[in-house]
């Protein structure tokens, strides 16, 4: 090996500190690209395991009970592998603590686990035909309500009570998150129980079979679209409730979205920590060339070519890239584990299945390589072309060019402290680094919290907004008078009618979707929506809808546009008046009377909006005491179960934060270190003139503190910029969030980072106290 | 401690440790410095003339011997004694002036000051002074980067002698400098020794300094030739 070629491991020997410091730097990058993506395709792997082995079903229709009489034929429809029919009733149960809670009870053949949305036992056994008490619990109720094998649940206790005994758990593919209402894409632990019990147990009760869901699994060749649209057409004649394909099933579109925001955030968050590790070491290496510029003159006479000098360092950025790299891959399985844990306890998953793809730990690597090396390089560049003279003459731009002595008359400044200020301005480019490495350090931290807190309060302030307590659906469909009937409690203060069906949207350009069509009153409509463009209902007959096109199932449309509903075999034009964004996903909202038209109703209802003085548990209880109410949702519920999904993710955006944070300290320890070693040989000058080492620190801190204070005033904008940035990113992968600006949000890390700017520059004030000053006085100051 | 000798060095080894080489850079150096002289110390490169200047100015300790200036033993001193010792007896000029770059003329010598006197009218008065003193009286709100070096180092001269120390050390004062601007620096230095009264210890290899020299010390591999 060429000695030149030695060089830079020797170097690496001088720079021990902030070497070490550069592949922790690079190494917190690759680990976050490496770890976030193994996580997120641990996720969707754990996601597709599930589904394929438990095989989901690529069709889902709801429709209102019908014998097997009343149902089409599927004779002759061919592309379909396998149906499970079942009936489906909501109801509830009461926990221990007296509280109702929602629950779906599906009436399954016992004679065989389901072809369709089977069911993995993980506790138990499966339905037995000898027993008719027998159920088995989905995994929700017992990891979120402790119930257990052997427990005895009564369903239905406020209408038509019925004594089973939990025989087994079991993991659904249907239920890989929890959720009480599927319309609303946040998943929340433990809000919904699914008990799978024996049919006969309802049989019995009616005294002839009833169905109203059916799962289908296709054969896997080709488009299915025809396939859905026989299917649909068969139906229609029935009252379709839901009809969901696999990709509109809540657990598969909410990995979707929630998944595709990871895949905008982790690139974001990596390349903020690409540039300020370029930054760090862009820094490290100038000062390191700086300081032997007369060395590479000697290089030069000697006859070396400014390639072969380039190539000297260039090995230097190799070792950083190749042990950032490094740490960073084993880094990476940690962030990895880290991350996908809070994430399943966040969201309530069932055990992980992980994968580690080694593709994502190479980008990462050669992630950090490049970065390394470009960030190398680039202060070599201006240094190779110098010639070797100017090289050995140690000419390096560090003199200070003032034009005129600001601050010189102050009475207020002490020599020392001006020379602390003005230092700030002698190398613009290092303190503009400087300040702007700190201020981006704490900017994506605070960028999180403001982030995480808009959401939070969004949620908040949305729900408050909303008027109505509770929302009931019937078992069937309703007559005026009979929905009139239930709303007639004294403590029912305002109410009106609901219907809840599933219409085809069809844009103009041949887009289309399936949407829940949601028939409500154009006056007096007790929900607050959140208008993104136009206006709400006019009247009650019109052919106008307002839609919440979350996610872009209908792209570009827009308010004025017209759009053709599908239903029961019918297209009708209907007018877009409005566009919202909420937490729900392909709802389109419009007037009662047209959507009564369309379906066919009359002047039925499936639901009512209830508003109520009532306590919420006690409004469920009285709306449950109605034999026609199958469920019940409360806004106060609602509200609550958005609140703690927000704090589990919480707990997901925290080790976000926790690593920004860790980076954020490595770049302000780096940083402060390399701006103080700048000055080293002025600090022994001093040292000579008798100042001590207390004296010392107060002009290094004032330096530093000003850097820190300009870096904070700085991260203001750049904090607000990055967390409107994500959930810029956020609204595309999700629904629109506002932002909300708390000084609190600011100060939580602002604060402990300026507590903590003399704390990091310790390490650089080790060095200067420990200087040789003879040494260090030998140099050119 | 002899009368009248203001720095006294008795039988002082200094070596370094360099991996497993230790290397004897002063061998048992024993002389002695009247109040008030102009000594200068001479001798080829690396001989250990630097080396001598650093103890006396207790910028480093003996590894042997004893160093007493102006009355103090300096060679047991810890880092904070040596720190108060540099500040309140020596004045030190560097071969490369080692000016504070952010800092004007005035304001350098008035950072010298400041650690030894909390009056700050009173600093930038007597800041003025010393650069009256060394003839730069105009250049007090210039920045080091525009003077020239023999400006540079008569601010440094006048940052030295400003906090009035007993002794003033100059390594190499003219080392930087072309030979008129050195010989103009040599006859400044002397010209305020003699009107100031104080002890003056130069280390250098210009020979217009031995002209002026009331003390000539030649050391060679680190002993004492000629005194």
């Amino acid at each position: 090996m060429k000695k030149i070629y030695i060089k830079p491991f020797r170097d690496l020997v001088q720079m021990r500190g902030r070497a070490l410091l550069i592949v922790l730097i690079i190494a917190g990058g690759v680990g976050v690209y490496g770890g976030g993506y193994m996580a997120r395709d641990t996720f969707l792997n754990t996601r597709d395991t599930y589904f394929n082995e438990l095989h989901l079903a690529d069709l889902e229709i709801t429709i209102n009970p019908a014998t097997e009489e009343e149902l089409p034929s599927l004779t002759g429809v061919t592309g379909i592998r396998a149906i499970t029919r079942s009936l489906l009733m909501p109801g509830s149960i009461e926990l221990e603590d007296g509280r109702p809670l929602s629950i779906v009870v599906a009436y399954l053949d016992p004679t065989l686990n389901p072809r369709v949305n089977s069911l993995k036992i993980i506790k138990g056994e499966f339905l037995s035909p000898d027993d008719k008490e027998a159920v088995v619990i989905e995994r929700s109720l017992a990891d979120y309500h402790g119930f257990k094998v052997g427990d005895r649940i009564t369903l239905n206790p406020y209408s038509f009570p019925q004594e089973v005994t939990v025989k087994g758990i079991a993991i659904s593919p249907k239920f890989i998150l929890p959720t009480a209402n599927p319309d609303v894409l946040l998943p929340s632990k433990g809000s919904l129980g699914v008990i799978y019990a024996n049919n006969a147990l309802v049989d019995d009760f009616f005294g002839y079979q009833l169905f109203n869901n059916f799962a289908f699994a296709f054969s896997k060749d080709g488009n299915s679209k025809p396939l859905e649209d026989k299917i649909n057409s068969l139906f229609s004649s029935l009252d379709i409730r839901f009809f969901l394909r696999k990709n509109d099933q809540f657990s598969f579109r909410f990995f979707e979205q929630d998944l595709k925001g990871w895949s905008i955030f982790i690139p974001a968050i990596v390349a903020v920590f690409g540039i300020l590790a370029a930054i760090v070491i862009m820094l490290a290496v100038n000062r390191l060339v700086q300081s032997q510029l007369k060395e590479i003159g000697g290089l030069m006479a000697l006859g070396y070519s400014p390639f072969s000098i380039l190539g000297s360092y260039l090995i230097l950025g190799f070792i950083f890239g190749a042990f950032g790299g490094l740490v960073g891959t084993a880094e990476a399985f940690l962030i990895c584990h880290l991350i996908a844990q809070k994430y399943q306890f966040a969201v309530g998953m069932p055990p992980l299945i992980y994968i580690y793809p080694i593709k994502h730990l190479i980008n990462g690597f050669l992630f950090g390589m490049f970065v390394s090396l470009v960030s190398t390089s680039i202060p070599l560049l201006r240094t190779v072309r110098l010639l070797p003279r100017e090289a050995l003459s140690g000419a390096t731009n560090l003199g200070f060019t003032f034009k005129r002595t600001f601050l010189s008359e102050s009475t207020l400044l002490s020599p020392s402290t001006l020379f602390g200020f003005r230092n700030l301005f002698r190398r613009p480019g290092l303190t503009i680094s400087t300040i702007l490495l700190i201020s981006l350090a704490i900017s994506l931290s605070t960028a999180f919290i403001i982030s995480q807190s808009s959401a939070e309060h969004f949620a908040d302030e949305a729900f408050n907004r909303e008027r109505w307590s509770a929302l009931a659906a019937f078992r069937t469909s309703l007559d005026k008078e009979h929905v009139a009937e239930i709303a007639s409690n004294k403590n029912i203060e305002n109410w009106h009618p609901v219907i809840h069906g599933v219409a085809n949207l069809t844009t103009q350009k041949g887009d289309s979707s399936h949407f829940a069509l949601v028939g409500v009153p154009s006056k007096n409509f007790l929900r607050r929506l959140h208008f993104l463009s136009g206006e709400w209902l006019k009247s009650d007959n019109s052919y106008e809808v307002v839609i919440n096109n979350n996610f872009y199932p209908l792209p570009n449309v827009r308010v004025g546009d017209t759009i053709t509903v599908s239903a029961k075999n019918h297209d009708y034009s209907f007018k877009i008046v409005g566009i919202i964004s909420d937490m729900t996903m392909g709802v389109a909202f419009a007037p009662i009377e047209t959507v009564r038209k369309i379906l066919e109703l009359g002047d039925k209802a499936s639901g009512i909006f209830v508003s109520s003085s009532l306590a919420p548990e006690e409004l469920k209880k009285t709306l449950f005491s109605n034999e026609m109410v199958t469920y019940v949702s409360l806004k106060h519920e609602m509200k609550q179960q958005v609140r703690d999904a927000m704090v589990q993710l919480r707990s997901v955006i925290n080790v976000a934060i926790g690593i920004s944070i860790f980076m954020a300290v490595l770049f302000l320890v780096s940083s402060l270190t390399i701006n103080i070693l700048e000055r080293e040989a002025e600090y022994a000058t001093l040292g000579a003139l008798g100042y001590t080492n207390l004296s010392i620190s107060r002009i290094v801190l004032t330096e530093i503190m000003t850097e820190s204070l300009c870096a904070l005033v700085l991260s203001i904008p750049i904090s607000i910029l990055t967390a409107y940035y994500l959930n810029f990113e956020m609204a595309r992968a999700w629904f629109r969030i506002d932002m909300f600006l708390y000084y609190k949000d600011f100060l939580t890390i602002m604060v402990p980072a300026f507590l903590a700017t003399p704390i990091a520059s310790l390490p650089g004030l080790k060095t200067i106290f420990s200087l040789n000053l003879p040494q260090t006085l030998g140099v050119r100051a | 401690m002899k009368d009248g000798a203001l720095i006294e060095v008795r039988d002082v080894w200094k070596s370094y440790q360099i991996g497993e080489l230790t290397t004897e850079v002063l061998k048992g150096i024993t002389m002695e410095v009247a109040k008030g002289q102009f000594a200068v110390i001479f001798g080829p490169s690396g001989s250990g003339k630097t080396t001598l200047l650093n103890l006396i100015g207790a910028l480093d300790t003996p590894t042997r011997g004893t160093i007493s200036v102006a009355g103090q033993d300096i060679s047991s001193f810890g880092r904070k004694g040596l720190t108060e010792f540099r500040r309140a007896k020596i004045g030190f000029v560097f071969q490369f002036y080692n000016l504070l770059p952010t800092l004007t003329s005035r304001e350098n010598i008035e950072a010298a000051l400041e650690i030894v006197m909390s009056d700050r009218k009173q600093v930038r008065q007597k800041a003025r002074e010393y650069l009256n003193l060394v003839g730069i009286e105009q250049m007090g709100d210039k920045f080091p980067s525009q003077l020239s070096g023999g400006e540079q180092q008569r601010v440094a001269i006048a940052r030295a002698l400003a906090k009035e120390p007993e002794v003033l050390l100059a390594d190499e004062p003219t080392g930087n400098l072309d030979s008129t601007t050195g010989e103009m620096v040599v006859k400044l230095m002397k010209k305020l020794q003699t009107e100031l009264g104080l002890t003056f210890v130069v280390v250098t290899h210009n020979m217009a300094f031995v002209d002026y020299a009331d003390l000539l010390v030649r050391i060679q591999d680190g002993k004492l030739i000629i005194k």
